[in-house]
């Protein structure tokens, strides 16, 4: 499956048209995973409601996804992921980032399974699967770089393990999954 | 005369471009490598998707309900708050109540007194609207100016656009762009302004975008291994959509600082 939809790109033309209730409609697509890294990032359910709404208006005002050139869900989670780091940096000073690893988020989250998902669960699931088969040194590499913005040199801190071991593993990690997902992230 | 590397090194230099953990001479190869390998950027691009799906190897989660009703609720009020007219019916022009001159005199200051009020409570809400603003988009640019090898285009106006002034930075490591802008006339129905960077004289739509009430731009973009070799920008006035070239005025073109 390719994760470009033709549906998208009508459905964006319409939000440029005026149809406002084209955002509804990818709301209804992608607010889950927006919402999913959201909450991973920020750690609480208010903020995570917060920037939810923030990405998917900034999305209708701007406009600036351009249909042609990628996915959409992969255009909100970058953007998603960028403006948490943003907030996560404001806050640093108050809260390390470091107290927030490893917490556990799941008393405030609700699983989702609603029917108009069915995709994104499957391509959920692709991604756990590729995940799960990374070795674990790679994994935790890759993971620390992208939920924790942490540069290589703070992960080299933190693990007490030397930069050139931090970097052959993220980038082998992210590599591997890129091979274990070619049928996702290929162009057609 | 450059080395280029290997294949194995040639893919881990590309994955650490998109995981950002290269050093500045590393980056140096890599835009090397894209403009003698031109096909080399669907291979980032691709990893950069691989990256970018990662969290949807998170547990579900599902937003509250009512987080969708607010939203429709905030963009019903942005809508109409972009179509609403100033109302000027303070005082009935056609009314059978006759006013003795004294009520008249009275009305008429107090619709002045609201008039002023109104105007002078819009004046403060226009200054709040631009501190904001000129915080928000300080505070976005400190952070990209931090990535080791951002890139910083300068915009500069053209003819009737004196007073409009503007930004485009390009943090390949956060993988983002922020245009900025400044005194941004707003157009009228059907035209739009559209960004457009040239990469070896190639323009490319980057997207199209409109200015705030205070004429503001902050507009930040998921940046793409083809805006690495950004050579140029400029900004535009458009009306056809499916342009691929600029066609229209002119309003920004870029300095190019680093």
């Amino acid at each position: 499956m390719k994760l470009f939809k033709q549906t998208d790109a009508e459905l964006f033309h319409a939000l440029c048209d005026g149809d406002n209730q084209a955002l509804a409609i990818f709301y209804d697509r992608y607010g889950e995973p927006v919402y999913r890294l959201s909450l991973r990032l920020l750690g609480n359910t208010q903020e995570a409601e917060d920037l939810t709404q923030e990405i998917f208006l900034a999305f209708w005002q701007k406009g600036a996804f351009n249909p042609q050139r990628g996915s959409l869900l992969t255009f909100l989670l970058i953007l998603t992921r960028s403006r948490a780091i943003d907030c996560l940096r404001k806050r640093q000073s108050q809260q390390r980032v470091l107290e927030r690893w490893g917490k556990n988020l799941a008393e405030d989250i609700n699983y989702a399974c609603p029917m108009e998902m069915a995709s994104i669960k499957e391509i959920s699931e692709k991604v756990r699967l590729a995940l799960g088969e990374l070795p674990e040194p790679q994994r935790q590499a890759l993971e620390m770089a992208y939920y924790e913005g942490m540069s290589q040199s703070e992960i080299t801190n933190l693990l007490q393990i030397p930069l050139g071991t931090v970097k052959t593993r993220s980038r082998s990690g992210l590599l591997k999954l890129r091979q274990l997902l070619k049928d996702l992230v290929e162009s057609p | 005369m450059t080395n280029f590397p290997s294949s194995d090194s040639q893919d881990e230099l590309l994955a650490g471009y998109v995981l950002g953990d290269l050093t500045p001479t590393e980056v140096a190869t890599i835009y090397q490598l894209l403009k003698t390998h031109p096909e080399l950027k669907q291979e980032i691009d691709a990893l950069q998707t691989t990256l970018a799906l990662l969290p949807l190897a998170l547990p579900e989660a599902l937003p509250p309900p009512s987080l969708r009703d607010r939203l429709l609720n905030k963009l019903a009020e942005n809508s109409s708050q972009n179509i609403r007219q100033p109302s000027s019916q303070l005082v009935p022009s056609n009314n059978s109540f006759t006013w003795s001159a004294g009520q008249k005199i009275a009305s008429t200051i107090f619709a002045l007194t609201i008039l002023f009020m109104g105007g002078y409570i819009f004046h403060l809400k226009r200054q709040l609207i631009l501190a904001k603003g000129q915080i928000q988009e300080q505070q976005t640019i400190i952070n990209l100016s931090h990535d080791p090898n951002h890139r910083f285009f300068t915009l500069r106006s053209i003819e009737n656009y004196q007073t409009t002034s503007g930004k485009l930075i390009l943090a390949p490591t956060q993988k983002i762009a922020v245009l900025s802008i400044n005194n941004l006339a707003s157009l009228p129905p059907g035209q739009f302004y559209r960004l457009w960077v040239f990469d070896q004289g190639k323009p490319m739509n980057c997207g199209d975008f409109s200015p705030d009430q205070a004429g503001q731009v902050l507009w930040r973009i998921p940046l793409e291994a083809m805006l690495m070799q950004v050579e140029k920008v400029a900004v535009t006035i458009e009306e056809d959509p499916n342009i691929s070239e600029p066609a229209g005025t002119m309003v920004m073109v870029s300095q190019d600082r680093r």
